[in-house]
């Protein structure tokens, strides 16, 4: 199976009340050389993305060192006090980020809407 | 008698002469003349400047000074070796000058009835011309319009046919005016040498004559600039490999340079063809294109080119000024060549061509030190480039050396050839042998690698337990299937010397390939270093995250467990797939893998594992194995394999068989007690 590219959209996202959030929207695989994508996208993150959505909807394959760069950025996002919120991972998907520890750092939810408002919780 | 002889052969000739007739007379051949063409050489009457009235067959042009189109012997364009060159009107009396000019001459043609002429205008010309029998405009080369300069072209065979001048009679002589209003652009001063007007003679004559010499001459046209067609093609093709090369080796920019330069010098080439062969590309525009864009481009290119390929690293900040000097090179040579003649002033030009010289001088300096320094570091590489950069380097003055007529440019078969391209030649042979060198390098290094990823699979296996330690109690079957050579699965089964327990670590590295090889030689060393001092799998764990953390890219999912004679089970996990007993998978807490964190909080368990229960380790490259749609092996496909008796190799090769991405291991442990393996 050919590897493709993982691609990031990032986008400003208002969900009710409360300050805007900064949504990443991969699409694509996310293997090792997902780096630039993953952490270089959010390393360009301004100091005013406090909240910010994970969209795992539109991706195809992680494998674990694409794990390994989700959980970089779940990591580097606690120490600054972002708060994270994760949908659109497959079953699959979500008993690996449960396995890896990851729900240590955010939450998984199914869509978009139960991630926003899990933001207000 | 000798007086007699020598008589007879004096009269000889005049006695056969005088012999009457014995046979018919022989058939006669017919030759009919009159189809002829003239070239019209002069005397034409010269003025400079620009008046609609001198297209007038009744105006006085006899105060206007004579000139003559014949050229000297051997005399040839010294650009594109066109024969019969003759000097324009800078070379006779009006050095410097550029704008209008009008030619005048008076011609008397005797034609018979129904003969038609016609008129090939001058096969080289600086720059329009709009050509006027008796006051009316017969046609021409170049866009004249009411507003503006008249936009010009490279010069190209022309062939106007000429009106009846009796329609009524179809017969007689005739005396007709001709008046060739000619404008030359002031960037075609610096060009060729001796500019301005006419450079050979139109052409008078039947017009089925003036058409085969058009023909002819187009013909010339496109003989002429062949070279650069070739050399098109020669360089596109360059490209093509080039880009090919980039393919196989992105990570080179070497190649993205030589590509890219390659390509440019194509274009480059092609963008000539299409200058001399059509009149898509007015002469403004192609000045603009070649001059101000590709040339500085390619320049600036190659000595990138050359940069690289030597591995000069000092000083650092040459790409900085590459940068510069090939923006300065296009801005001077855009203001230098007057191509914006009407916005800006010709002593603002010459400025800005001294600019452009100056900046070119620096170039061939930076060619020549860049080849220095090849030699210094590269040995006969640098030799070879060298010439080819000095070369380069002095074709770049190709206008300066014409204007001081000094040759840069040969017609070989009527073909021009330009000392540039007698460079891009030996450019060509260079970068041949010069890529076939490096090609000859890069299998050797291939090779060398290859060795190196052999013994590093040779030490794997050494690290890899192929021969499994018989535990009593116990029966452990293996598959380990690494998706390259090196894996970066790894797993150790370490019998306690004494307590009868076992200590067995499972585990992932990140990625695959030699380096997570290598970390997996890493964390074996540490497992077994550790297990001696102390086999508790927590402490594994700790242990073995202390190796890794801060490593960079060195991570790890990693499960231990201690399996105590009596089937007690003590087990750690740090983000690796959770256990199977029985075909069960046994629920556990997240945590995370091995280096991602200084001190992680690993999960932690312990069951008994029962007499004749059997214990299945897997990595995710079972569970994440992808066949071709996309779809993952999954979680599910692995419980329903386990739900029936199957060894780890059928599992590995269920996994295998689906789609490996990934490395594949695992292991199976079934547990007997003492008691029944005696029975049984």
């Amino acid at each position: 199976m050919q590897e493709t590219g993982t691609r990031v959209k990032m986008e400003e996202v208002n969900c009710g009340s409360g300050a805007p959030i900064t949504a990443l929207r991969f699409s694509g695989d996310i293997t090792s050389a997902s780096e630039p994508a993953i952490l270089g996208t959010y390393q360009g993150l301004g100091p005013e993305s406090k909240r910010i959505l994970l969209d795992f909807s539109k991706v195809e394959y992680l494998n674990s060192s694409g794990i390994a760069l989700v959980i970089q950025l779940m990591y580097a996002a606690s120490k600054k006090g972002q708060a994270i919120q994760t949908f659109g991972l497959t079953p699959h998907f979500q008993k690996v980020f449960t396995m890896v520890g990851i729900t240590k750092y955010t939450q998984l939810h199914p869509d978009q809407a139960s991630a926003c408002a899990a933001f207000s919780e | 008698m000798r007086a007699i002889w020598f008589s007879l052969l004096v009269l000889w000739p005049l006695l056969t002469l005088s012999a009457p007739a014995q046979s018919p007379p022989a058939p006669t051949t017919n030759i009919t003349l009159g189809q002829s063409i003239v070239a019209l050489t002069g005397p034409w009457k010269f003025h400079t400047g620009d008046d609609p009235q001198w297209a007038d067959p009744n105006f006085n042009d006899s105060g206007w000074e004579t000139v003559d189109l014949t050229p000297t012997a051997g005399s040839f364009n010294p650009i594109v070796g066109f024969s019969g060159y003759v000097p324009g009107w800078t070379g006779k009396g009006h050095p410097g000058y550029w704008g209008y000019g009008w030619y005048r001459i008076r011609v008397s043609t005797a034609r018979r009835p129904g003969q038609k002429l016609a008129l090939a205008g001058p096969a080289d010309v600086n720059d329009a011309f709009q050509v006027f029998v008796n006051g009316k405009l017969l046609g021409s080369f170049g866009k004249f319009s009411e507003r503006g300069s008249p936009v010009a072209y490279m010069s190209q065979p022309t062939m106007f046919p000429l009106p009846e001048l009796h329609a009524d009679s179809g017969a007689g002589d005739a005396t007709q005016v001709l008046a060739f209003r000619i404008w030359m652009d002031p960037s075609t001063l610096g060009l060729v040498p001796n500019p301005g007007g006419m450079h050979s003679a139109p052409l008078l004559g039947e017009a089925n004559v003036v058409a085969a010499q058009y023909q002819l001459a187009w013909l010339n046209t496109v003989r002429s600039y062949l070279s650069s067609a070739i050399e098109g093609a020669l360089f596109f093709l360059l490209a093509i490999m080039a880009f090919s090369l980039v393919l196989f080796d992105r990570s080179d920019s070497l190649y993205w340079w030589l590509a890219g330069v390659v390509l440019l010098t194509g274009v480059y080439s092609g963008y000539v063809c299409l200058g001399a062969w059509t009149q898509t590309q007015g002469a403004a525009v192609f000045n603009l294109v070649v001059d101000v864009l590709l040339r500085p481009l390619i320049l600036g290119g190659w000595v990138m080119v050359w940069w690289v390929w030597f591995r000069l690293r000092r000083p650092a900040w040459t790409g900085k000024l590459l940068v510069g000097l090939t923006l300065l090179y296009m801005l001077s040579d855009a203001l230098g060549e007057d191509i914006f003649f009407t916005a800006i002033p010709h002593r603002v030009s010459v400025f800005f061509h001294l600019v452009s010289l100056g900046v070119r001088l620096l170039f061939l300096l930076l060619l020549v030190g860049t080849a220095v320094e090849g030699v210094r570091q590269q040995g006969w590489e640098g030799w070879l480039a060298m010439p080819v950069v000095v070369l380069a380097g002095i074709s770049q003055f190709t206008m300066e050396l014409g204007v001081l007529h000094i040759r840069i440019v040969w017609f070989p078969f009527r073909t021009q050839v330009w000392l540039g391209q007698i460079d891009d030649v030996f450019l060509v042979a260079a970068i041949f042998l010069l890529l076939l060198r490096r090609l000859l390098f890069s299998l050797r290094r291939q090779r060398e690698m290859a060795l190196d990823v052999k013994q590093a699979q040779e030490v794997q296996q050494v690290l890899i337990p192929m021969a499994l330690p018989q535990v009593p109690g116990l029966i452990i079957e293996s598959e380990y299937r690494p998706a390259r050579e090196v894996g970066g699965d790894f797993f150790q089964i370490l019998p306690h010397p004494t307590d009868g327990s076992v200590l067995i670590v499972v585990g992932d590295v990140t990625g695959h390939g030699l380096q997570a090889g290598m970390l997996v030689a890493l964390l074996v060393g540490a497992i077994r270093s550790t297990a001696q001092f102390d086999p508790d799998p927590l402490v594994m764990l700790h242990c073995l995250n202390q190796r890794l953390f801060g490593r960079g890219h060195a991570h790890a999912t990693c499960l231990a467990l201690r399996l105590a004679p009596d089937g007690a089970v003590r087990l750690a996990n740090a983000g690796h797939l959770p256990p199977y007993v029985n075909g069960n998978e046994l629920a556990m807490e997240g945590a995370l893998p091995l280096g991602m964190i200084e001190s992680p909080e690993f999960s932690l368990m312990h069951f008994d594992l029962a007499s004749g229960a059997t214990l299945t380790l897997l990595s995710d490259g079972v569970a994440e194995a992808r066949d071709e749609q996309g779809h993952l092996f999954g979680f599910e496909r692995i419980h329903d394999l386990l739900q029936k008796p199957i060894t780890a190799a059928e599992i590995a090769t269920a996994a295998q068989t689906f789609g490996q991405q990934d490395d594949i291991s695992v292991l199976a442990v079934t547990r007997f007690a003492i008691t029944d393996l005696a029975v049984a």
